[in-house]
């Protein structure tokens, strides 16, 4: 068979950044023919010269900072930044320890920020054809989620009483509640989608949708005021 | 004195795994090597001492991507054991299924990765679309591929219904005859054996003084098995054995590790059906006196350590030991007198964990005053006068 060269080229260059690995494995996924629907080829960039597409994971450390600052001079002046999953956007979970330095967007500017815990490898790929092609904008076919699948977050204003209890229990302090003007949002940058919240949930105000495709232009748009907020 | 130094593994810190082995070369024959931790370090440690106990499984579980069930149970295994209350038999069944699929794909990640470094892409991409079951298995029982979130002191959030263990029959079901097919394709691989074969050998003394755990030590001829211990899960509800070799060569090591994925499936259908009953604990715990405790737990790698201070409602201390962390002090025992080409199949032999490892250490790279070329030196004819 000969290749398919109609296909466009993207090429990736991978920073891994004391992240814990989830997210590097789910990258490495999803170049698997499981999910191989895309109109382009991935490529992956042996050299910082070659990136197209910069893709950071993890929180930056003390550590390798110089190392990250050295590569990220050595890219090409056109190439875009990615940033994967909540370390590489925020910080995540361990935001607040002594050795952080991070996250990206201190030192550069980003250009699409794919939230997650760990990022799905169908939001990795819709993503990236967003940003290297927005003109034909391509989505994956809808994966096969199953019904616990913890996506973006329903927030079901009536039921909502704004006592705070998910605020308080949030390992990432993801949730800010404003009980005077009855206000409650979520940063999808920073929260862990570990359950704690509608776990701990009194009325039943918050539940988890399959959305998964959460990726934003910008760091303020991430924070999200739950789904279905009117009504179910 | 050595003529060359190579440095192996990430000869940067930020590709793929970010950490840094030198080799010391004699004619071609390895006379020492290094070892260079800390670009992964993020103080997961002090950190906890911030979370409290309802909080703290969501950041332990966070320590590593593969492996992060292992690292949860260990911690509300140890904080149990200061609260004095055990997980319902129920938890323990559901801990014990998904401990061992985790195992399964940790396996399975670990043979892609090892026949990609040496060249054989086909079982790369073999093993990594059949990782694709256990995690789907993995996405149906706790709604996450990776971080389950699936600790609770005394029990566990989600249950594994009657029609999802029914799903989970079919697809082991599957996933053997996948790996069984892999197993085959790759002892019947002549050019795939004899680059593992009385490579990295670790005798059963050797093995015994370092302390290693895990595969490693089971590869050696050592029984050891936290499963077998009983500390955690249901496993002394039913039969098994731990798989080992005598030859404690890669080959070895490749072999048990295939060997467990059959076992983990085996042991899971053992584990079939799950006992009715209740299966949730509780998220908030409060503990009376400052006690010291334990928590361990059998990782894909090895034992899982964990030692916990704790007091009220938050730990004084916790000291994690990964596996990782116990096996690495084999290396430069395995590495010995090889070849500079057996190094990569030794590294990657002892499936290492950098996330897991990086607890503590300091490194100051401005005051390394050695010469290391890099792999673009190297690739571009730089180092003539080596």
């Amino acid at each position: 068979m000969p290749e398919d060269t109609s296909k466009r080229e993207v090429w990736i260059y991978h920073i891994n950044t004391s992240g814990c690995n989830g997210c590097d494995i789910e990258l490495l996924a999803s170049i698997l023919e499981k999910y191989d629907s895309r109109p382009f080829d991935i490529k992956v960039a042996n050299y910082p010269e070659e990136a197209e597409v910069v893709m950071i994971t993890g929180h930056i450390n003390w550590n390798n900072m110089n190392a990250v600052k050295e590569e990220m001079n050595k890219t090409p002046k056109h190439r875009k930044i990615m940033a994967l999953g909540n370390c590489g956007i925020s910080g995540g979970v361990f935001k607040g320890s002594y050795n952080e330095a991070g996250p990206i967007d201190k030192l550069e500017e980003v250009d699409m920020y794919i939230p997650g815990c760990p990022v799905k490898p169908e939001a990795i790929l819709n993503a990236l054809s967003e940003l290297v092609d927005p003109e034909n904008s391509f989505k994956l076919r809808e994966p096969k989620l199953s019904e616990n699948y913890r996506g973006e977050h329903n927030h079901y204003q009536e039921k909502c009483i704004y006592c705070g209890e998910c605020a308080r229990s949030c390992p990432s302090n993801a949730i800010k509640v404003d009980r005077e003007k009855k206000e409650w949002a979520v940063d999808l940058g920073k929260c862990l989608f570990c359950g704690r919240c509608e776990e701990v949930c009194p009325t039943d105000a918050i539940s988890f949708s399959n959305n998964f495709d959460m990726y934003k232009k910008e760091r303020e748009a991430l924070w999200s005021k739950g789904k279905n907020n009117e009504s179910k | 004195m050595h003529n060359l130094q190579i440095p192996l593994g990430s000869y940067h810190p930020l590709m793929k795994d970010p950490e840094h082995f030198k080799i010391y070369l004699q004619d071609g024959k390895i006379v020492d090597t290094d070892l260079f931790i800390g670009y992964n370090h993020r103080g997961i440690e002090k950190l906890a001492e911030m979370k409290t106990y309802d909080k703290l499984p969501y950041l332990i579980e966070r320590i590593c991507g593969i492996c992060s069930n292992a690292h949860s149970s260990a911690i509300s295994r140890a904080v149990e054991n200061a609260a004095g209350i055990e997980p319902n038999k129920k938890a323990r069944y559901i801990r014990s299924v998904v401990a061992e699929l985790e195992r399964i794909q940790s396996h399975l990640l670990w043979f892609g990765t090892q026949s990609h470094s040496l060249g054989f892409d086909e079982l790369f991409k073999d093993s990594l679309t059949c990782r694709e079951h256990p995690l789907d298995l993995l996405e149906k029982i706790s709604g996450s591929r990776i971080h389950y979130g699936l600790s609770e002191f005394g029990g566990t959030k989600k249950d594994i219904t009657p029609e999802k263990q029914g799903v989970l029959k079919k697809e082991l079901g599957e996933i053997r005859a996948l790996t069984e097919a892999m197993k085959e394709d790759f002892s019947s691989n002549e050019q795939y054996t004899h680059k593992l074969e009385n490579i990295g050998v670790l005798s059963k003394k050797k093995a015994g003084e370092i302390g290693v755990v895990g595969p490693v030590a089971k590869a050696s001829g050592i029984n050891l098995d936290m499963r077998l211990n009983g500390v955690n899960g249901a496993y002394s509800e039913i039969d098994f054995e731990a798989i080992t070799r005598k030859k404690g060569d890669c080959l070895s090591r490749t072999e048990v590790r295939l060997d467990d994925i059959i076992q983990s499936i085996e042991i899971i259908e053992q584990l079939l059906p799950i006992p009715k009953g209740k299966h949730r604990g509780k998220g908030r715990i409060e503990i009376d006196e400052p006690i010291k405790t334990i928590g361990r737990a059998e990782a894909p790698r090895g034992e899982n350590f964990h030692y916990l201070h704790a007091g009220k409602k938050k730990p004084l201390r916790l000291r994690i030991r990964p596996p990782t962390y116990a096996n690495f002090m084999c290396l430069h025992e395995m590495a010995m007198n090889g070849k500079i080409a057996d190094a990569p199949a030794i590294v990657i032999s002892i499936d290492p964990c950098f996330n897991c490892t990086d607890r503590m250490c300091v490194i100051d790279l401005d005051e390394n005053t050695e010469k290391v070329r890099t792999f673009h030196e190297i690739v571009e004819g730089k180092d003539k006068d080596a």
